[in-house]
């Protein structure tokens, strides 16, 4: 037993307290560029250094008392959360060149991969109300400058 | 108390703005659906419209908002009441008696009673606003910067600290907030944390992040998710039956006036909101019956106490936006970032140079709240449908709305990649117990914040001790640490016992 509570065991809460330090000494090390000044005449690099180390010092105390207690590991879904962030990135890079409807209906397509459930006729029925929405709501409805078709 | 002159003006301000009425039942509608379903909440709905305000003036744009703001609140009930399920956070506390009255027949009463208890709620709430605003900013324009300094730090540290994340959770996602705050081109005029990217020059854009931070990163979350909603709700719906429990609640004029002022005040606290509002109220009922037993078995009286306050909390969180610029929240978060758009800096001097148009935003929202009444009324016969509409339509949906919106705002692939990346970041943060809404608060306020720490240390020399001499700085440092205290106290206390 008292060999367990010895080993480190990585848990999230440690994790996220050591990626937080990490990130707060990125930002210090960054915003050393820049002049600290005085209290009297803070330069433009006082308060991101300040915030930064007491970023650190957040994550030191996550990262502390996350070996107080016991922690269960979270289940993170990033393929599912990937494919969709991808089709929003693919969606925003058709928008000018390929139009409104199918730059919609192509990211939908591509994010329905993310829904293990759903079946092709019911992916493109579903991508084909979305485009149509879309167009009727920003082209029809609101007048936005956007081509709707390629070309 | 009220400002005659001012109030003259804001009634022909509205009688001249036709688009802040034309605004106002797309809003309520857009609130109610998203609301309604179980998934998707208020502050997604707001985000996501929020560029659509892009092309309208100030006030029906901020009208707009506030619409969605009021229609999510009652549509948070519909599921609540009908299915278990509360459609927002706000509405955890309209289930408890909601849905025991749904399972004796009585659901459309208890649609009415809740639809009548968000209705007068918010016209409290906002009746509220409407007397103190002028004596409140009046106040609020004596504090110099120092001050200011210590409300937006205080506003942080309540937002961080008051939820159910740890508190150094919640401190550091404030101040990650405010660290990509600083970057771009600083107050003395400095490039600050660009690496390079011409992109950044003008900081992170606020409303991409806000959009990616609120709405995308719930959209993460809900991928592969499903809410269970099951046939047998789908009853009829009797006029007659809703009319009914509008006058039930109508009866009992003390109970909406306890539970609106509750929510009311509760609102005005940065960091507790319509949710806190909602489950405090409905615990005050219970204490204060003479028949406690009955609640949760279907007491109207409950109803009534949750739906009103959660309503009511609305007009509570304006006070503290409009008079300080400072959201307590996540949907008043939404309703700074249309400030920023439009140009609008929130605080005293708003409310004092523009004291129409404050009277306007007051009594638009009162109308939109009668409006509520008509609109609510028509949208229970369709709730039934709503609700049972799949996630799997809402989700690309939102994912269109978030894209078109973020590449209107920036006109270049910036605000896309803005919203992905917040997104991702709020995902992961919201899936570890960060609470998302104080970095995003801390984004909005940290420009402020920086501006008054270097104007006081400017005026004090550097010298800390300048604050002694500042006896409203002293007083507003004592409350910080009289509100966080408790809070501290009880996860200090709680983190020992976990380890004995």
């Amino acid at each position: 037993m008292v060999m367990r509570k010895l080993t480190l065991k990585v848990n999230h809460e440690l994790f996220g307290g050591l990626l937080l330090i990490g990130i707060g000494a990125y930002a210090y090390y960054h915003g050393q560029q820049y002049a600290f000044g005085s209290l009297a005449r803070m330069g433009p690099g006082f308060l991101p250094q300040v915030l930064s180390m007491m970023l650190c010092t957040m994550g030191g105390i996550l990262a502390i008392t996350s070996q107080l207690k016991p922690s269960s590991a979270i289940d993170l879904q990033l393929g599912q959360v990937l494919v969709v962030a991808a089709s929003m990135v693919l969606f925003a890079m058709l928008l000018r060149p390929a139009g409104l409807f199918t730059a919609a209906f192509v990211s939908v397509v591509v994010s329905s991969w993310a829904d293990r459930q759903i079946t092709w006729p019911g992916r493109i029925v579903l991508a084909l109300v979305v485009a149509g929405l879309a167009s009727l709501i920003f082209i029809v409805g609101l007048g936005m400058n956007m081509p709707l078709w390629w070309g | 108390m009220i400002n005659a002159e001012a109030f003259q003006a804001a009634l022909s301000l509205l009688g001249n703005t036709p688009a802040a009425w034309l605004v106002v039942p797309p809003g309520l509608i857009i609130g109610l659906f998203f609301g309604s379903i179980p998934g998707l909440s208020i502050s997604i709905a707001m985000a996501v419209f929020l560029p659509a305000t892009l092309y309208m003036d100030f006030l029906p744009a901020i009208l707009f908002l506030t619409a969605i703001f009021t229609g999510g609140g009652f549509g948070g009930a519909i599921p609540a009441i009908m299915l278990n399920i509360p459609g927002t956070s706000s509405s955890v506390a309209t289930a408890f008696d909601g849905y025991p009255m749904a399972r004796r027949g009585e659901h459309a009463q208890a649609l009415g009673i809740g639809l009548v208890a968000s209705v007068l709620g918010t016209l409290i709430g906002y009746l509220l606003l409407l007397f103190t605003v002028q004596s409140i900013s009046q106040w609020v324009l004596r504090l110099g910067p120092t001050e200011m300094l210590v409300v937006a730090i205080w506003g942080v540290t309540l937002i961080a600290v008051l939820n159910d994340a740890s508190i150094s959770k919640g401190i550091a996602a404030g101040i990650l907030g405010i660290l990509i705050s600083t970057i771009g081109y600083s107050d003395a005029g400095q490039m600050r944390g660009t690496f390079g990217s011409m992109y950044l020059l003008d900081g992170i854009p606020v409303i991409p992040a806000l959009i990616g931070f609120f709405a995308a990163s719930e959209l993460f979350n809900l991928v592969g998710k499903r809410y269970i909603v099951d046939d047998s709700s789908l009853r009829v719906v009797r006029f007659r039956n809703i009319l009914g429990g509008m006058g039930q609640a109508a009866s009992k004029p003390f109970q909406l006036l306890r539970g609106g002022s509750m929510g009311a005040v509760i609102g005005a606290i940065p960091g507790v909101g319509a949710s806190i509002a909602n489950l405090a109220a409905y615990a005050t009922a219970k204490q204060r019956s003479k028949d406690p037993e009955s609640f949760g078995k279907g007491n109207p009286s409950g109803l009534i106490a949750a739906e009103s306050a959660n309503s009511s909390s609305e007009g509570g969180s304006m006070i503290t936006l409009l008079a300080l610029g400072l959201p307590g929240g996540a949907g008043t978060a939404v309703l700074l970032g249309a400030f920023a758009m439009h140009n609008v800096t929130g605080g005293p001097r708003f409310i004092r140079e523009n004291p129409d148009i404050v009277y306007a935003l007051i009594i638009g929202n009162m109308a939109q709240a009668v409006l509520l009444l008509v609109i609510g009324v028509a949208f229970i016969f369709l709730a039934g449908y709503i609700v049972k509409l799949s996630l799997k339509l809402m989700i690309p949906i939102v994912m269109v709305l978030s894209v078109v919106g973020s590449y209107a705002i920036t006109g270049n692939m910036v605000g896309p990649i803005t919203v992905v990346a917040t997104g991702i970041m709020g995902w992961l943060m919201r899936r570890y117990g960060f609470p998302v809404a104080a970095t995003v608060v801390g984004l909005l306020v940290g420009g402020m914040a920086e501006g008054e720490l270097v104007r006081s240390m400017q005026i004090s020399g550097g010298n800390l001790g300048f604050i002694a001499d500042r006896p409203i700085t002293l007083v507003l440092l004592a409350l910080l640490l009289i509100s966080v205290l408790p809070r501290l106290i009880g996860s200090l206390l709680k983190g020992r016992r976990a380890t004995s």
